[in-house]
């Protein structure tokens, strides 16, 4: 089928002769890739294991032996590390390639036996005394060191995980809103601390070509916990709410021109929504202050977010034709 | 029949072929682009970003659309319900033929999102003021998305109206009586297979090519839906649930027997076979419906406890995973288990990692006052069980 569609081509002339036969042999011994399904398989595997091995020690944890236990998740861990040393590829700035499937996966099991094993130190010996934060602080380092050695962007988003749990925030892309508590001045104000920090640290490795090509990722989670820590402090101190939008306004446009100037389509798309969601709580706090007009500020409040609705719409439009030149994400 | 421009759409079919051969390095950029010029396409096609944050746009303008006509009739609106949102929907239809027509959005965000907007519309204002009985909403679902597929050839639009064929043939069975209860599952089993092939035979007319999209969609959900109809948990429990049997937890159903055999065998075969004529999608549904077959076991019968299992899993899964794709480094039989297009690569890489970052997630300590407070559940996913 579509070979015959290669042929037309080559009929009309505007495929050449070797190009058509590097197709006819490519559709000849077709090839298909299982990598993902084998990448797939693997993350399942460490997802099986990290949470077997971590109910097994839970209920077996007066009859085992605490000795046998840290000593198991030692020899674990240092073998899935002996693996990775032995096999890693040079260090560099720039992007190493991993030297094989397995080597990313016995990474990711090594790091999460060895945050397991930092807990259990802590829970059954209380290692670190009361300084709690250095039982989650330690894990966090040894994420962020190993994400930076071998090279793991799986691992560094792990690692901005933990670091934000170390400063009492969740940032799992999933419950970011459901599980903080964004009533809470200390969280507020500890996430736009946290969101500044992944910004600057994203620029700090873009400009110096530190690991360059984990920029995405610090942009990433500090663009979300800066938007939302922003929009919620507005919620939150209510009484000053403006010049909280002023500070959202400035987020916004740092990151429009970031947008714009990395061709980000997913950075224009979040800074896009975060704008109509924070403007939209302006104009429904001002059309709420004229309460003597109910019927008339709802209608307004109806028709605004409508003819909002469509603006944005028009603008994505145009902003997706301005940066359109090559797909990134 | 389809509202979009066709000879854009043939275009399009040649782009995403000759797309795919240039990732493989089988022509040259100036090859391609000749291509791309001798067979122009014209339609507005966002970035999949900008198609998302468009579709959520057109979501929240509809709705404040509705609301805003709901709140014009606010005094008659419990009568008038029904046809407000037929009205509506009939705008929304409009709205989409002008987008379509004039603005050519062609997978836009815009155009799906109308296209969804309008048909939940029309189903809630045929089907809410009414007490329907279900074999009807679903006769009205089977309608209304035979439209919305022969039109605009939506993937999701055709997945819904297989299953809402399946809907009729199911609630068929259950007025049928005590018989037609016992032999619904096999029904739809048949009707799935039936379904299955149908499709495999249509994907190759040429009448058919700009719903192939929709074909392969159905081909996956017939493949699902006729091992769901043979499971032995899905038969058993909705059945208890539907007929009121009132079995006992041990109890087992009518012919339970041949429903194991279904549970253990369609996965397998779906493997094996997918393996043979290499069909990706015959193998990626038989993995996915393999964790159905050990979900379904595990279910009824306890063999050992679930962390001696996940561990055991564990290792016999990361075995098989580095056996194959030590295997698998050379080609074998057609097969390997390197990536042939390293396209996105980093892309695919960054959403990986968010992935991990949502399953391993730390314990946080909900006061959050006290810098640094984790749990036990800091250590991974080992605190979660």
């Amino acid at each position: 089928m579509d070979d015959q569609l290669f042929e037309q081509l080559h009929a009309a002339g505007i495929l050449s002769e070797a190009s058509l036969q590097k197709i006819k042999a490519r559709v000849a011994r077709r090839l298909i890739s299982v990598h993902w399904e084998i990448k797939t398989l693997m993350y399942l595997a460490v997802l099986l294991l990290s949470g077997g091995f971590g109910i097994l020690i839970y209920k077996n944890i007066d009859s085992i032996g605490h000795n046998v236990i840290l000593l198991f998740l030692v020899l674990l861990c240092s073998g899935c590390y002996y693996y990775c040393f032995k096999y890693k590829l040079p260090f560099s700035l720039s992007r190493v390639a991993s030297p094989d499937t397995l080597f990313d996966y016995l990474l990711l099991l090594g790091c999460l036996t060895f945050i397991s094993f930092v807990a259990y130190l802590q829970y059954q010996y209380v290692f670190f005394g009361n300084r709690y934060g250095l039982a989650s602080f330690i894990p966090m380092v040894v994420l962020f060191l190993s994400a930076y050695y071998f090279d793991n962007i799986g691992i560094l988003s792990l690692g901005i995980t933990n670091l934000a749990a170390w400063l009492g925030i969740t940032v799992t892309p999933l419950e970011i809103l459901k599980t903080n508590d964004f009533n809470n001045t200390t969280i507020i104000l500890t996430g736009l601390l946290l969101g500044a920090f992944l910004i600057a640290t994203a620029l700090f490795s873009q400009r110096n070509d530190f690991k360059k090509h984990f920029q995405f990722t610090y942009t990433n989670f500090g663009m979300h916990i800066l938007f939302i820590c922003c929009i919620a402090a507005m919620f939150h101190f209510e009484n000053v709410y403006l010049l909280w939008f002023m500070l959202l306004t400035g987020i916004v446009y740092y990151f429009y021109t970031k947008a714009f100037s990395e061709r980000s389509f997913y950075i224009m798309l979040v800074t896009a929504l975060y704008t109509y969601f924070g403007i939209g709580y302006v104009v429904v706090r001002i059309l709420s202050i004229m309460s003597s007009l109910t019927v008339g500020a709802i209608y307004l409040g109806l028709i605004y977010f409508i003819a909002s609705g469509i603006g944005l719409v028009l603008f994505l439009i145009k902003a997706n034709k301005k940066i359109k030149t090559n797909d990134s994400i | 029949m389809i509202a979009y421009n066709q000879q854009w759409l043939s275009n399009l079919n040649i782009h995403k072929v000759v797309d795919n051969a240039f990732d493989e390095n089988c022509l040259t950029a100036e090859e391609q682009e000749a291509i791309h010029q001798r067979y122009p396409v014209g339609f507005y096609t966002p970035n999949i970003f900008i198609a998302i944050g468009l579709l959520l746009l057109t979501i929240i303008i509809m709705l404040f659309s509705f609301g805003l006509l709901g709140f014009i009739f606010r005094e008659i609106i419990e009568k008038m319900i029904g046809g407000l949102a037929i009205f509506f929907a009939i705008i929304c239809f409009a709205v989409l033929g002008y987008m379509i027509k004039i603005k050519k959005h062609f997978n836009s965000g815009v155009d799906e999102g109308l296209l969804w907007g309008a048909a939940i519309a029309l189903f809630c204002g045929i089907s809410l003021p009414h007490d329907l009985s279900n074999i009807t909403n679903c006769i009205i679902v089977f309608m209304i998305s035979l439209f919305g597929t022969a039109r605009y050839a939506d993937r999701l639009m055709a997945a819904v109206l297989y299953l809402s064929v399946l809907g009729i043939l199911f609630y068929g069975c259950v007025e049928l009586g005590s018989i037609g209860k016992a032999i619904a599952p096999f029904v739809i089993m048949i009707a799935s297979l039936v379904s299955y092939f149908m499709v495999g035979r249509a994907g190759y007319k040429p009448t058919m090519i700009h719903y192939r999209n929709c074909l392969t969609i159905i081909e996956i959900v017939s493949l699902v839906s006729l091992y769901a109809a043979g499971n032995y948990f899905v038969v058993r429990e909705l059945s208890n649930e539907m007929f009121h049997l009132h079995l006992q937890p041990a109890e087992s159903i009518p012919f339970g027997w041949l429903f194991w055999i279904f549970t253990v065998v369609i996965p397998l075969l779906y493997l094996a076979i997918g393996i043979q004529k290499k069909n990706t999608i015959l193998i990626r549904v038989g993995l996915l419906l393999f964790a159905a077959i050990v979900f379904t076991i595990r279910y009824y019968h306890a063999i050992m406890p679930l962390e001696t299992m996940m561990t055991i899993a564990g290792i016999i899964v990361f075995a098989i995973a580095y056996g194959l794709s030590k295997w698998l480094h050379d080609p074998v039989h057609g097969f390997t288990s390197r990536e042939i297009s390293s396209k996105n690569a980093l892309e695919k890489l960054q959403v990986e990692s968010l992935i991990l970052a949502q399953t391993f997630k730390p314990g946080t300590d909900p006061g959050g006052t006290k810098f640094g407070g984790g749990d036990f559940g800091g250590g991974g996913a080992s605190g979660e069980y």
